[in-house]
């Protein structure tokens, strides 16, 4: 799962996400996991505008970025591929 | 809204009183007092219909919101267009392939689309190329060219996209009769009579992807075909094509093609020709013509040349084609959604006469006939008249249908619409048209369903309708509100081109299509795609330079470049990465002697650069993308022929300083 997710996000994730805790158009992935939920991140990657709207957390990123996160299309079953990626980043086994 | 609504209304109410006691001369007396409502759509709201507005001398079609005439797309079809790369990107270019090569312009003038027992079924909507003689499919699930298809054996392809009623075949029909492509064109122009032929293609349409082949041509007598018509629900198997210039002139046509009291309308049996062309009986004719294909998985255009046409000759084989004479040389030919009216309207005639295919049947079947017209029967005029439309105005063109038993004519001459009934022939209602009316256009209303609240009608002379602009003045359209049993002008809006004829269809049948939002990136076959940007990378192979770019809000990968030499080929291929509905990115490069790229969401586009001088070259993007669009920029160095300077690039961190 984590190989697969690592796919998905080299054409969907890392050209704004560095894997270690810089940022670049936005934050480091480095971490993310301890910061959220596998649930938060599955909601807010598969279909980011109603929490860039509405969640707090999310409004004090997008000040910091200034770059809306885009809707990448991802389905389902790839946020939790890319979750599981995430995982395998911060040192999951 | 409400409130917004009734002030709008006062205005139109100020409007008509004060214009009031004008003559009705103008535009602003010939509008009541509701009309603002009638075509007033709020901000954010939808409107109730498509309207495919051919662009003329554009090359282009244009697509509006009605009612409220809002211009939403044009459509790059026939002509290059900068704005979108059509015709310049690496992609785009075999779309205008032709067999004389590439042709950047030309003038479409008709719009058809596709249909399914007779009504519109949101698939396509096919084009006409009016010089060079082409036809096109555009996609609607796209909104974009899919094919362009050329016609051999044709001068001016102006008899043409119309369709019949599965869109089994689109017909091309030649406005100007030329010796046939593989006949020697090197002949005396006062040959016309022995050399000249014309040609009517019937292009196959296959009813899953759209893709067209010229079935089969039928080579007529040397006459000029003007429009057509698909026979419907009983005249169904059946074509109908106005002709002039039965004189056969070849100069001065004005007055030389008008001498004959009557020309013809051409009935054809195409059926009756499916049967011939599977009796083998066609011949099989050498002709050079391009075949272009859009595919959007590779994002690319493919152009080749065919090689053959099947010709059948209807002066010799029997019953494919019949003439019905027409008074006063036929522009418009027109058929009512039951099949059984068709309607011819000569272009100095100051009658419309009606046609009745039962008749015409029994008329074939009794052989009727005035003898023949080089080959072909010419049935009688009375055996196939239905009757004729008395004194209706001057200089009848074109009709379409409300379905409800009414025809509606366009008169140029005297510029006006006129409103009749089918059965008894009567006159119902009039209304002028500011100015000199072309085509009208009802949606659906060349089908069996049309959608009669709305008729708008596509003006030659546009004079005084707005803030002139120099010596050329925007085209002019009017919305009529047709509901009721008087016409009513609600709204002008100006087009692009010269509008020729239009076609319209309810919004829910296009937007509920499929139409697409993004290309998914991990269906992009492009040769040259960058699905990611660590695959990002610039390779010289000899003198080209490919420079495999990603795109995502807000930077291009690579976005320095160096290496790149005086002398060498530079092909941007630029992918999107963006998976999100209205991303696209632009990209430009100075100097860049053809146009921008405009990509969409995952989409692979490609610019060829060729730099002419040493030294720095900016590079951006074009559409404005995020708060950090102004930053989405980049650097090419061009360095000197033979520079050692080696090919490097990168993005987000600056390389070790070459020198």
């Amino acid at each position: 799962m984590a190989t697969k997710g690592e796919g998905i996000s080299g054409t969907k994730c890392t050209s704004c996400h560095k894997l270690t805790d810089e940022k670049l158009v936005g934050p480091g992935w480095k971490g993310v996991t301890e910061r959220r939920t596998p649930f938060w991140i599955m909601n807010f990657i598969t279909n980011p505008d109603p929490m860039i709207d509405k969640d707090p957390a999310v409004q004090a990123q997008l000040e910091l970025c200034l770059v809306r996160m885009p809707n990448q299309s991802l389905s389902d079953d790839d946020a939790r591929h890319i979750v599981e990626f995430m995982r395998k980043n911060d040192g999951a086994k | 809204m409400k409130k917004i609504i009734s002030v709008l209304t006062l205005v139109a109410f100020a409007l008509l009183l004060g214009l009031g006691s004008c003559k009705p001369k103008n535009a602003g007396n010939a509008v009541s007092g509701d009309a603002a409502a009638k075509a007033y759509v709020a901000p954010g709201k939808y409107d109730e219909f498509y309207n495919f507005v051919s662009g003329g001398f554009s090359g282009q079609m244009s697509v509006y919101g009605l009612p409220s005439g809002r211009l939403l797309r044009v459509i790059p079809v026939f002509s290059v267009d900068p704005e979108k790369g059509w015709g310049y990107s690496e992609e785009t270019k075999p779309m205008l392939n032709t067999s004389h090569g590439f042709v950047p312009w030309d003038d479409l003038h008709h719009t058809e689309l596709s249909q399914t027992n007779g009504e519109i079924n949101g698939k396509w909507v096919f084009a006409n190329a009016n010089n060079t003689p082409r036809l096109a499919r555009i996609d609607l699930k796209t909104f974009r060219t899919a094919e362009i298809l050329e016609l051999p054996n044709s001068g001016g392809n102006h008899s043409s996209p119309f369709g019949t009623e599965n869109s089994e075949y689109i017909v091309a029909g030649t406005r100007f009769s030329v010796p046939p492509d593989n006949a020697n064109g090197d002949v005396p122009i006062s040959s016309y009579k022995q050399n000249f032929k014309g040609h009517i293609s019937f292009v196959s349409v296959n009813p899953e992807s759209g893709k067209m082949n010229i079935a089969f041509q039928l080579k007529t007598p040397g006459v000029n075909f003007d429009l057509a018509r698909c026979g419907r629900a009983k005249s169904h198997g059946w074509f109908f094509f106005s002709c002039y210039n039965t004189e056969q002139a070849n100069t001065l046509l004005e007055v030389n093609a008008s001498q004959k009291d009557k020309d013809f309308i051409m009935a054809v049996n195409w059926k009756k020709a499916e049967e011939y062309i599977k009796a083998g009986q066609g011949e099989k004719t050498k002709a050079k013509y391009a075949h272009n294909t859009y595919d959007d998985g590779t994002h690319t255009a493919t152009s080749i040349i065919e090689n053959e046409v099947i010709v059948l000759d209807v002066a010799k084989l029997k019953d494919i084609c019949y003439f019905i004479p027409c008074p006063k040389s036929p522009h418009g030919c027109d058929v009512d959604p039951t099949g059984e009216y068709i309607v011819g309207s000569g272009k100095l005639a100051a009658l419309i006469p009606v046609f009745s295919f039962d008749k015409l049947q029994k008329a074939i079947a009794d052989k009727a006939y005035d003898g023949d017209y080089q080959g072909i029967p010419v049935v009688k005029y009375e055996a196939a008249l239905y009757g004729e439309v008395k004194k209706p105005g001057l200089g009848p063109l074109h009709t379409e249908f409300d379905g409800k038993g009414n025809a509606y004519t366009s008169f140029f001459v005297s510029s006006e619409v006129v409103k009749w009934n089918i059965k008894d022939l009567k006159v119902v209602d009039r209304v002028p048209t500011y100015y000199s009316v072309g085509h009208l256009c009802i949606p659906g209303g060349n089908t069996r369903k049309p959608f009669p609240k709305y008729m708008i009608a596509y003006n030659k002379i546009t004079k005084d309708r707005y803030l002139p602009t120099g010596p050329e003045l925007s085209q002019s359209a009017q919305l009529f509100d047709i509901s009721g049993d008087k016409m009513q002008m609600i709204l002008d809006f100006p087009t692009i081109g010269e509008p020729h004829y239009a076609q319209a269809a309810p919004a829910e049948i296009i937007r509920n299509n499929g139409q697409l939002k993004i290309f998914k990136i991990e269906d992009n076959k492009n040769a040259y795609v960058t699905k990611s940007e660590k695959d990002s990378k610039v390779v010289r192979e000899g003198k080209k330079v490919h420079v495999y770019m990603t795109s995502i809000r807000s930077h291009f990968a690579p976005d320095n470049i160096e290496g790149v030499q005086l002398g060498d080929e530079v092909y941007f291929h630029v992918t999107n990465l963006e998976q999100d509905w209205d991303v696209p990115h632009g990209f430009a490069v100075k100097g860049a002697s053809n146009a921008e790229l405009l990509i969409m969401p995952g989409e692979t586009n490609t610019l060829k650069w060729v730099p002419d001088r040493v030294g720095m070259f900016p590079m951006y993007c074009t559409d404005f993308c995020s708060a950090l669009h102004q930053e989405m920029q980049g650097y090419v160095r061009v360095s000197p022929a033979g520079s050692s300077v080696p090919i490097s690039f990168h993005v987000g961190k600056s390389a070790e300083p070459t020198k």
